[in-house]
């Protein structure tokens, strides 16, 4: 049998091993949750470029040059890579002319779903 | 492309025009009145600048000539000039009306220089600082589109 000196003495051991646990299933949950919203966040952005450059990833498809590219939509290098980089926007006439070169649909090729909540 | 050839051998034809006419200009000015303007200062820029005027046309010209026998270098050229982006960063510079204005102010700077030496130097210098504005946006919209 314990005595009840002993009792507290176990009691405050366990709740101090308790309190170590907790704060180490916390500091764990922490850098889970850290790593699963970088995750999240890496894939969003993986999104996010991946949908600016789906040029370049038809491109790459195609095994085509942007030089290639330009000179086949009547367009200069430079162009295309601001397009592909998501600096320049398209003209509708431009959008076109890629997303027929690829035999897609201009909304396969570019990311219009910025403009859906505006309609 | 056939169409755009031909506009290319018209400009060809322009600038060689152009750029005899201002040879043309520059003998009779060298030959006819160097003695009547000796050392002034006005006449020099304009000597400068019709020899600029020779000069430009005649590269600009040697350019269209070789893109004329290369079909990739036609379509090249052609590209170039109807690129959308470039033309919208040449409009955002304002380009083709600063060209227009400074040429003028150069034009009627250099008619007035030969009366009042400070009007000249006046438009000259505002002239270019229109144009040396006008790179500096264009620069920036590069890199920035």
């Amino acid at each position: 049998m314990l005595a009840p000196a002993h009792l507290g003495y176990y009691r405050a051991r366990l709740s101090c091993i308790f309190k170590f646990l907790q704060s180490q299933l916390d500091t764990k949950c922490k850098a889970g949750y850290t790593i699963i919203a970088k995750h999240t966040l890496h894939n969003l952005l993986e999104m996010r470029i991946d949908l600016q450059t789906r040029i370049k990833a038809l491109r790459k498809e195609k095994k085509m040059s942007q030089e290639e590219l330009a000179m086949a939509v009547g367009t200069t290098r430079q162009t295309i890579t601001s397009i592909e980089i998501g600096k320049y926007t398209a003209s509708l006439g431009l959008a076109y002319k890629i997303s027929r070169f690829f035999g897609k649909k201009i909304e396969d090729v570019f990311d219009l779903s910025e403009f859906d909540n505006d309609i | 492309m056939e169409a755009y050839k031909l506009t290319i051998k018209k400009r060809c034809f322009i600038l060689m025009a152009l750029a005899l006419i201002c040879a043309a200009f520059i003998v009779v000015f060298r030959f006819g009145f160097s003695k009547l303007f000796a050392g002034n200062e006005v006449f020099n820029f304009q000597e400068g600048l019709l020899s600029a005027f020779v000069l430009l046309p005649l590269i600009k010209a040697i350019r269209y000539h070789k893109a004329q026998k290369d079909e990739t270098a036609l379509r090249k050229l052609y590209n170039d000039e109807n690129d959308e982006r470039k033309k919208f960063i040449r409009q955002k510079s304002g380009m083709p009306l600063m060209q227009i204005t400074s040429g003028l102010m150069i034009f009627a700077g250099i008619i007035i220089g030969y009366v009042n030496k400070t009007i000249f130097y006046t438009l000259v210098f505002a002239a270019m600082a229109q144009m040396t504005i006008a790179v500096i946006i264009k620069t920036f919209y590069m890199k920035k589109l």
